[in-house]
């Protein structure tokens, strides 16, 4: 039994098919991206999950069944619209929210104290949440996702607004929460962020699944015919090349039918290139994803 | 704790602890305070007592009788010549003096002496003292009545003989009017709390984090509570500030409206029957307004037209005590938006027959029940409708899938 299993799941709003046919699983101990252009579902999908919306049609499972209220204290949500009480505390805001996810007051103010020192917040736990700056309200955000040591972890666009040194905090807290078994869905449009973080992803365009598997596979899938050099002086000129280009230091030869990267690298060394790299070239996620949606779906 | 009564809690405390709630609950009692103070520095000024004295040249209060028992007496001294009244006077052990010439029984003229005039407590005790020397030397058929003619107390009594109005009313005869007044004003105060509340988590957009941790009957059910519980807070404390003013006032400086503070418990029960199904109906449409808009600024402009129906009945009060029956007031009575001040209005003046007071709170009832059930489509409705309204099309057509993004 997956931790999250959405089988073909539809929703419309009124003539708009926001969703039309969307299914995936995810399952404790991952990260999994849920990706798509502006508009292509994934707000409606992850709602339709939590049981705001309800769906038009398929199923949705998470936790061994239909979503319940008991289920809701066993789930954390970072959405997209970001939003803390304004004129209270940051403590009492937070520890609002944990008592409302199931904790005691008592152990929803002692999680909490470890929480804020380790986002560097526990000197401003006192202030109005309107007086900490967009980052440190981003960080709470996530405090509130997490303090109640979710099953199932559900962030969207979790590096927005944070720089460099909180970024890494929080991909570093991701990835300690995906070793304790945490169930974690992604949706983010920084595809760096995928590449580094999930090991699969679902795609989504206009409602539907496009791209669903794990992340290597699906590079792999989307790899074309060619390799990528980097080589002290020119990189000498070879049959079965059919077409050279160029990013930075980097040069990528896109092979002829019937050559192989072995025929290559043999014909590099065999003119006396001096290689620094030779890879075969796979797609970024980024070029997949403009391929993909670009297409419309494949 | 459930979380029913984690958000009651929340909501409570949020709105408690806030300065400007602190303020509206000590206003009342400060602005009581302050009307039994002016009142009372009004009565010092008023009064003056020093005794009053008199020269008696007719030979009239030979004999007199001593003047009626007041609760605060101006003692009436008798000088047998007008020298020795003026050296009082002069002294200023008097106020002043009045003159009873010779022919006084014969012209009814007397002089009045004095350096500052004399206030109105002293000269209307011996006015009383007068009269009842006056009285004395008539027969006591005559004297009786003349006595009743002059005391203006005219009681006015139901045909059943259990409501009765004094010239002057006491506090218990119009509590029930100052208790509509009351509640009008705890709809005034609450209706902004009720708004805010509900329009708040759309406006910081904390809405989609609090549907994932507790269900839409615990947000909007534990926001109502809490906030029942801040009226709740108002109307006691009020009450008890009311209650010691109503003893200080009574027992210490003597008002006479203060003195009696007994109610109708027949007209207390009606009242309360009604404020509970209309209160709860009011802060139901509160609920659906915060829900319907997208700013708590323009909902709180439009929830003033759901407190101006319960206004209205005050601007026909005179129409009311006129004729409590006519059937203006009875429609009033019986249209929910307007019954319950109509009624507070009605109860204060007569006995509203028992039918009116059932089919109106039967029907304020109804309309609370309706009202909740509106507050419950709205919310879920506009829930995550962020900066959009909910069109009044859609809150009462038939369920269906709102574009922008709700379920029913």
């Amino acid at each position: 039994m997956h931790t999250v299993e959405v089988s073909h799941i539809a929703k419309a709003f009124g003539r708009t098919q926001a969703v039309a046919d969307v299914s995936f699983t995810v399952d404790g101990g991952e990260i999994f991206g849920l990706l798509g252009p502006n508009g292509a579902g994934k707000t409606t999908t992850i709602r339709i999950m939590l049981d705001i919306f309800k769906a038009d049609g398929g199923t949705v499972s998470v936790l061994d069944g239909a979503m319940t209220e008991e289920k809701k204290n066993r789930i954390g949500y970072m959405p997209e619209e970001r939003g803390l009480y304004q004129d209270i505390s940051l403590e009492r805001c937070l520890v609002y929210l944990g008592t409302l996810k199931g904790l005691s007051d008592a152990d929803a103010r002692r999680r909490l104290g470890a929480w804020l020192e380790r986002f560097d917040l526990a000197a401003h736990r006192n202030k109005k949440v309107k007086e900490l700056s967009k980052g440190m309200q981003q960080k709470a955000q996530i405090i509130a996702a997490v303090m109640h040591q979710p099953e199932v972890l559900i962030v969207d666009e979790p590096f927005a607004s944070l720089d460099p040194v909180n970024t890494q905090m929080v991909k570093d807290l991701m990835r300690e929460l995906r070793d304790a078994g945490t169930a974690i869905i992604m949706s983010t449009h920084q595809m760096h962020q995928v590449e580094e973080l999930c090991d699969r992803i679902l795609l989504i365009n206009e409602g539907r699944d496009v791209l669903y598997g794990g992340l290597n596979d699906i590079r792999k899938q989307y790899s074309g015919h060619a390799v990528v050099v980097r080589a002290v002086g020119e990189i000498p000129k070879l049959p079965g090349v059919e077409s050279i280009s160029r990013h930075n230091s980097e040069t990528k030869l896109n092979l002829a039918d019937g050559v192989t990267p072995q025929d290559t690298l043999k014909g590099l060394l065999a003119q006396g290139a001096v290689l620094e790299k030779f890879e075969i070239a796979v797609p970024s996620l980024d070029e997949i994803f403009i391929r993909v949606v670009g297409k419309g779906g494949e | 704790m459930s979380k029913l009564w984690l958000v009651a809690e929340y909501e409570y405390k949020r709105q408690v602890l806030r300065k400007r709630f602190i303020w509206a609950l000590l206003s009342v009692p400060l602005m009581v305070a302050l009307l039994i103070g002016i009142i009372y520095l009004a009565m010092s000024l008023e009064n003056d007592y020093t005794p009053i004295g008199y020269v008696d040249h007719s030979g009239m209060l030979a004999d007199p009788i001593p003047a009626p028992d007041r609760s605060k007496p101006v003692e009436i001294r008798a000088y047998p010549g007008e020298s020795e009244a003026r050296k009082a006077l002069d002294a200023g052990e008097i106020q002043g003096y009045y003159v009873l010439p010779a022919d006084y029984v014969e012209t009814n003229h007397v002089e009045l002496v004095y350096l500052k005039r004399p206030k109105s407590n002293a000269t209307g005790q011996f006015y009383d003292f007068m009269q009842v020397n006056w009285l004395a030397t008539q027969p006591p058929e005559v004297a009786h009545r003349i006595a009743a003619m002059s005391d203006d107390d005219i009681i006015v009594r139901t045909p059943d003989g259990k409501r009765e109005f004094k010239s002057e009313p006491t506090l218990g005869q119009l509590l029930p009017l100052l208790t509509g007044m009351a509640f009008l004003m705890l709809l005034g105060f609450s209706g902004g709390y009720l708004v805010q509340a509900v329009v708040e988590e759309k406006e910081n957009r904390t809405m989609e984090i609090m549907a994932t941790s507790a269900s839409p009957g615990q947000l909007i059910g534990g926001k109502v509570i809490g906030l029942i519980g801040v009226t709740l807070t108002q109307v006691v404390v009020w009450s008890l500030f009311i209650a010691a003013a109503a003893f200080v006032g009574g027992r210490f400086f003597e008002v006479p409206f203060l003195q009696d503070a007994r109610v109708d418990v027949q007209s207390f029960l009606i009242l309360l029957a009604a404020f509970l199904p209309g209160y709860i109906m009011y802060a139901a449409f509160m609920t659906a307004l915060g829900a319907t808009f997208a700013e708590a600024q323009e909902a709180q402009q439009v929830s003033g037209l759901f407190i101006l129906p319960n206004v209205v009945p005050m601007w026909l009060t005179g129409m009311i005590i006129e004729n409590p029956n006519n059937p203006i007031a009875v429609a009033m009575t019986l249209f929910p938006l307007t019954a319950p001040t109509t009624l507070s209005l009605r109860v204060t003046f007569e006995q509203v027959p028992l039918w009116q007071a059932a089919v109106s709170v039967a029907l304020l009832a109804l309309s609370a029940w309706g009202a909740v059930w509106l507050a419950g489509r709205a919310f879920r409705l506009g829930m995550l409708r962020y900066g959009k309204r909910v069109d009044l099309r859609e809150l009462f057509g038939r369920p269906k899938r709102a574009a922008g993004g709700s379920h029913v």
